[in-house]
């Protein structure tokens, strides 16, 4: 039994543990269901839990045309600081040393940047610099005071100085835009759309997964697939790297393109740059030449003359043009030929490269229907390359050209193009007068494997009829016949076409007699060509610069070892003009 | 009838069973909350966790694709190549057996075929014919 006294005892403590409990339940309900009475006060405890976190999204790759990896995203680790921090600890000296042993950087240097008490953060080895896997590794076992890594977001490249002026680079964070090759003009494919996370974090910092307001997940950047095959590349690049050192050239470049396409399986230029260090680099050298340098071609334009003079039907391969031995005055303006001739056939003109030839042809054809056909073959105007900075070339309208300008421009002078637009010409001639746009892009496909967007072989405009082309075609081939100015260029087994040009450079008040630039265009294989190469060599210092000697071998080695590994068989013996319709008409 | 004792008066602190019952259902639904409480926390670290976990997994990934992505390079391959000093050139033609159509191997080098290149039509009217 228990006494009176103990119960009321008893029913007291219960009624206090009730209250008790009755109060902290209620504030339990009131901090969870935010029923405080001082709003602002919760409205300041949320407002200090509550964070917003744009989700970083990493770039879309970019590809070759058979998969092969050419640029991605890799999280790096940046070195950071609090060297308020450090000097609290007094120790910046021995932290200096410390990473300076790691990283294999002087102290003193270190020393600099980290001994600044008045400051809460820096980057230790400066804004953007990744550091080495193994670097990072070393670092987070010192466990250093007041040092932190913090993860970098960075575009790398496997291959390097590879395909650099047609990738392009990234800039750094926070922004990571594409500045320059695919890298910007597909910027809006590759970027990808960052997420959102708002939620709240716990008093350690840690985010509270309970409490996660919004999440809008980041969508990675879409894939870019280009058109160029890597290992065609890297030959091309090589053969400009010895021409480069075997020529003393300032630059080169080269371009390989399917004639049936348009799609380009290579595209070069020397000097190379690395896109890491763009910062560092000029901004001549990340110029791709291959479409944002206008030069005057030389004799490889007189392809586009003669093409047009026999779609005219003006000329014939057999008819014979005074060559003038060397030396003819039009319009009182004297005109040389490299080597004198004297009575040339129309084929004679092309193989021998005679400018004299060219020149009379090109007034034979009259200044309109020179400057239509210019147009047709796309001189002065971009080709649609899906790359930033194509330049147009400059072709003048026919108003505005002297009374010798249809027998400068024949020798490809008076008119500048891009090495792009070059081979442009000579593909429509090997693809029996058709003109396609060229393309670099395969396909772009997001994350899961959609294709957003894919591109096909467009045709433009047939400029030349497909029996004009063929004729061309064996026009072309007899330049790398003996005694043709392209003989270095011919190929062991296949029949090659093509056309040398050797151009003096344009200097203020006339034209340089030191300073060329060297080409050669061609096809291969002859009777029904699958790639055309255009090699360019900018400035070349040896003794003999013709495009023939300089640039011809540079093509042969590019297309002997492309042949080879794109298994494109030789045709044989059979000459041009007795395979009709081949190329176009050859459906497979 | 037998007449109720009213001085008869039940010992001890008694709490009706209703009362119980609610207090019962009260700590039966407190604990419920606070166990679902743990349970959801446990399962948000839990998801924080695999997310931590996937991100490191595709930042490795990422990191070997670059790895092998250099090594599998056409200059990496020269380079290991002259490294074990092994030379290969390319056979010359005529020592070539070839055990498909070149044809068919050419359309392999391309997505496209030369049918589709054929079907497309120039954009523009033809002048010059």
């Amino acid at each position: 039994m228990i006494e009176r006294r103990y119960r009321n005892r008893l029913i007291g403590l219960a009624i206090l543990m009730m209250l008790a409990l009755v109060g902290v339940s209620t504030r339990l309900v009131y901090l969870h269901f935010h029923l405080s009475p001082g709003v602002d006060r919760g409205a300041r405890i949320n407002a200090m839990r509550q964070f917003r976190e744009c989700l970083a999204v990493s770039r879309g790759k970019i590809l070759d045309r058979n998969g092969n990896v050419l640029a991605l995203d890799l999280v790096k680790k940046e070195l950071c600081a609090s060297p308020a921090d450090i000097a609290s600890n007094r120790n910046a000296q021995a932290v200096a040393e410390i990473i300076g042993r790691i990283l294999n950087v002087e102290p003193c240097v270190l020393m600099d940047r980290i001994n600044r008490p008045e400051r809460q953060f820096v980057y230790v080895t400066g804004y953007g610099h990744v550091l080495e896997d193994n670097q990072a590794a070393a670092l987070e076992r010192a466990k250093l005071p007041g040092v932190f890594l913090k993860d970098a977001m960075v575009r790398s490249y496997p291959r390097g100085t590879s395909l650099c002026h047609v990738l392009g680079y990234v800039n750094l964070e926070p922004e990571r835009n594409g500045c320059a090759g695919v890298e910007q003009r597909w910027d809006r494919y590759l970027r990808g759309v960052p997420g959102l996370l708002v939620s709240e974090r716990d008093g350690r910092r840690h985010e509270l997964y309970d409490r996660r307001l919004l999440e809008i997940k980041a969508r990675p950047g879409a894939n870019v697939m280009l058109t160029i095959d890597q290992y065609v590349q890297y030959i091309v690049e090589r053969a400009l790297e010895n021409a480069m050192r075997e020529q003393r050239a300032k630059a080169a470049w080269a371009i390989v393109e399917r004639v049936h396409t348009g799609e380009i399986l290579a595209m070069a230029n020397l000097p190379a740059f690395d896109p890491h260090a763009f910062r560092a680099t000029e901004p001549d050298i990340m110029r791709n030449n291959c479409i944002a340098n206008n030069y005057e071609p030389g004799s490889t334009f007189k392809v586009t003359v003669v093409a047009a003079a026999l779609n005219e039907k003006l000329v014939a391969p057999a008819q014979i043009f005074d060559c003038e031995n060397g030396t003819w005055f039009y319009k009182r303006r004297a005109l040389h030929d490299f080597h004198p001739y004297g009575n040339l056939s129309v084929a004679d003109i092309i193989k021998k490269s005679s400018n004299i030839g060219a020149a009379k042809i090109a007034v034979l054809l009259g200044n309109q229907r020179l400057y239509a056909y210019l147009k047709q073959f796309g001189i002065g105007e971009c080709t649609g390359i899906e790359l930033p900075g194509e330049e147009t070339g400059l072709l003048w309208p026919v108003s505005k050209w002297t009374s010798i300008s249809p027998t400068r421009i024949a020798i490809g002078h008076e008119v500048a193009v891009t090495a792009l637009q070059m081979l442009g010409v000579l593909c429509t001639i090997a693809n029996d007068g058709v003109r396609m746009k060229p393309h670099i892009i395969q396909q772009v496909t997001d994350a899961d494997g959609r294709v957003l967007y894919q591109q096909f072989p467009v045709a433009v405009s047939q400029p030349i009829r497909p029996d004009t082309a063929r004729l061309m075609k064996s026009l072309l081939v007899r330049v790398t016949e003996e005694g043709g100015t392209g003989a270095r260029a011919r190929v062991e087994g296949y029949t090659v076409g093509g056309k040398t040009g050797t151009a003096q450079k344009a200097i203020p008040g006339g034209y340089s007699d030191t300073l060329n630039m060297s080409s050669f265009m061609g096809f291969i294989p002859a009777e029904d060509p699958e790639l055309a190469i255009i090699v360019v060599l900018d400035e070349p210092s040896n003794n003999v610069r013709t495009g023939g000697y300089v640039a011809g071998p540079v093509f042969k080695e590019i297309a002997e070892q492309s042949v080879r590994y794109l298994d494109i068989a030789p045709m044989g013996n059979t000459t041009v003009a007795d395979r009709p319709g081949v190329g176009v008409n050859r459906g497979i | 009838m037998a007449k109720r004792n009213r001085r008869k008066k039940t010992e001890g602190f008694v709490i009706a069973l209703p009362w119980v019952a609610i207090l019962m259902g009260v700590v039966v639904l407190m604990l419920s909350y606070v166990w679902l409480d743990a349970r959801g926390q446990d399962l948000g670290r839990r998801i924080k966790f695999s997310e931590k976990q996937r991100a490191e997994i595709q930042k490795r990934y990422d990191y070997e694709l670059w790895k092998w992505e250099t090594l599998k390079s056409p200059s990496s391959i020269e380079k290991a190549l002259a490294h074990n000093r092994v030379a290969m050139i390319w056979p010359e033609e005529g020592r070539l057996v070839r055990l498909q159509e070149p044809e068919l191997a050419q359309e392999s080098l391309t997505s496209y075929s030369r049918q589709m290149a054929q079907l497309s039509q120039p954009s523009r009217s033809v002048v010059n014919d």
